[in-house]
């Protein structure tokens, strides 16, 4: 790669990395495992940069290769059968204050909970759409898939969370984050 | 629940992100180390493929002897005199999906029509492939779930559960739509051999530790039309919770036969 390129593909890494990490997380809901899909992007990233950069937007790849790298993880055969064990990750030494991140544990425990029980796309969808705040036609394009099915799977992600979650429950123990 | 308790709940759920634990520049560097190891490998090994990989590899990577009936991956020419004596382990790298091949999107109700289809295909096609199993049975076909389809989806996988010699234990059949499989090497394991097809497509053998002596047997087809066929068969039964087995009960070459055949795949 010539060092122009590798320059900007080091600015874009720098860049998008926590980013995606975040996606990441949300998609398989592991920090470590996290970590190690957007490596698994972004060096996938580095090996097509020159025509990435000439092609598309690199964002928009970014996220489309994140989320294949997470589906063929789901998709090894050994995952199959694997169940979630409802484990959250470490906290951060120096984070919130224990009340704070209790809180935020628990939360993040129902959420996941949640997701981790609906399909693996309409949790992608979910995650681009309202985390990610992708339009219905930019979701498709990091799918790829049409916008058809980003409409449908949307509403059969939201559909399906609120079942896991309750009707009731569900905008209360989302809310609580933000008060 | 509205979207907006979505979008909060999601951010919340970050709220408390450990530091990022990746150095950008140790990114770099590691992709930099696996591009110049790749077109090391692809360039030592180019000049043997010709030969060697028809005529040699492809026997040998599924363990029969030359000269034998090589199965469903057809008879290989007989070895030329400039052919290794052993296979050389020459393609470390495959462009995927190959130039051209457009990705193929199939509705749910086509993939249920297809899945029925190779269900009922492989409850004939396993027993001759793997001879001497009993009580086969095999899983509907789909997604993350047995039968769950969507519309869109690339793939269709099944467990085919059986008994051999009183052990239980499943292949696992996974098919993928041109320009929806896995990405060749990407979980073959350090001993991936890699055979050559007459028509140009490639086979992909590989052992992957599960962990807990558990044993995964792999085997990819990567077809000339871009689409993939993947057989494992396990050292336990991935389907129950039987007992792990001193080995896997299936061999390399019967993965290969259902692997390659041309029933299976979408």
């Amino acid at each position: 790669m010539r060092k122009a390129d590798e320059t900007r593909f080091r600015e874009f890494a720098r860049e998008t990395a926590q980013q995606l990490r975040r996606s990441a997380y949300l998609l398989c809901g592991d920090w470590h495992l996290a970590d190690d899909l957007t490596q698994a992007a972004l060096i996938k990233m580095y090996r097509a940069w020159p025509r990435i950069t000439r092609t598309e937007r690199p964002v928009s790849y970014a996220r489309r290769t994140l989320v294949r790298c997470w589906l063929d993880e789901r998709r090894r055969p050994w995952r199959r059968a694997e169940r979630r064990d409802g484990q959250l990750p470490e906290e951060v030494p120096g984070g919130p204050d224990p009340a704070t991140a209790a809180q935020h544990g628990d939360l993040r425990a129902e959420l996941f909970d949640a997701l981790s029980r609906i399909a693996p796309r309409q949790r992608a969808v979910l995650v681009l759409r309202f985390f990610e705040s992708l339009s219905v036609a930019e979701a498709a394009e990091a799918l790829g898939c049409s916008e058809g099915t980003v409409k449908s799977q949307t509403a059969r992600g939201l559909a399906a969370l609120k079942v896991v979650l309750g009707p009731e429950a569900a905008p209360a123990a989302l809310r609580r984050n933000g008060e | 629940m509205s979207e907006q308790d979505v979008r909060d709940g999601l951010r919340a759920a970050v709220l408390t992100e450990p530091v990022l634990s990746f150095d950008p520049e140790a990114l770099i560097l590691r992709a930099r180390q696996q591009v110049r190891r790749r077109r090391a490998l692809a360039g030592a090994g180019a000049a043997t493929i010709a030969v060697a990989v028809a005529a040699v590899a492809v026997p040998t990577v599924l363990g029969t002897p030359r000269g034998s009936d090589g199965g469903a991956v057809g008879a290989a020419p007989p070895p030329s005199q400039t052919s290794p004596p052993h296979p050389t382990p020459a393609i470390t790298t495959l462009p995927w999906p190959p130039a051209g091949v457009t990705p193929v999107s199939y509705t749910a109700d086509q993939l249920k029509v297809r899945g029925a289809e190779m269900r009922d295909h492989l409850r004939a096609a396993f027993p001759a492939a793997v001879p001497g199993v009993a009580q086969v049975a095999v899983q509907e076909f789909g997604g993350e779930a047995s039968g769950a389809v969507e519309d869109g989806q690339g793939y269709l996988n099944s467990f085919v559960a059986f008994s051999l010699d009183g052990s239980r234990s499943a292949v696992y059949v996974a098919t993928f739509a041109p320009g929806a499989g896995p990405e060749p090497f990407s979980e073959c394991g350090d001993g991936c051999k890699v055979a050559t097809m007459p028509d140009g497509s490639h086979v992909l053998t590989g052992k992957l530790f599960a962990g807990e002596g558990q044993w995964l047997l792999n085997v990819w087809h990567f077809r000339a039309n871009g689409a993939v066929v993947q057989a494992t068969g396990y050292n336990y039964d991935p389907t129950g919770a039987g007992p792990t087995l001193p080995v896997v009960p299936v061999t390399p070459e019967q993965l290969a036969a259902l692997a390659t055949d041309p029933k299976l795949g979408i």
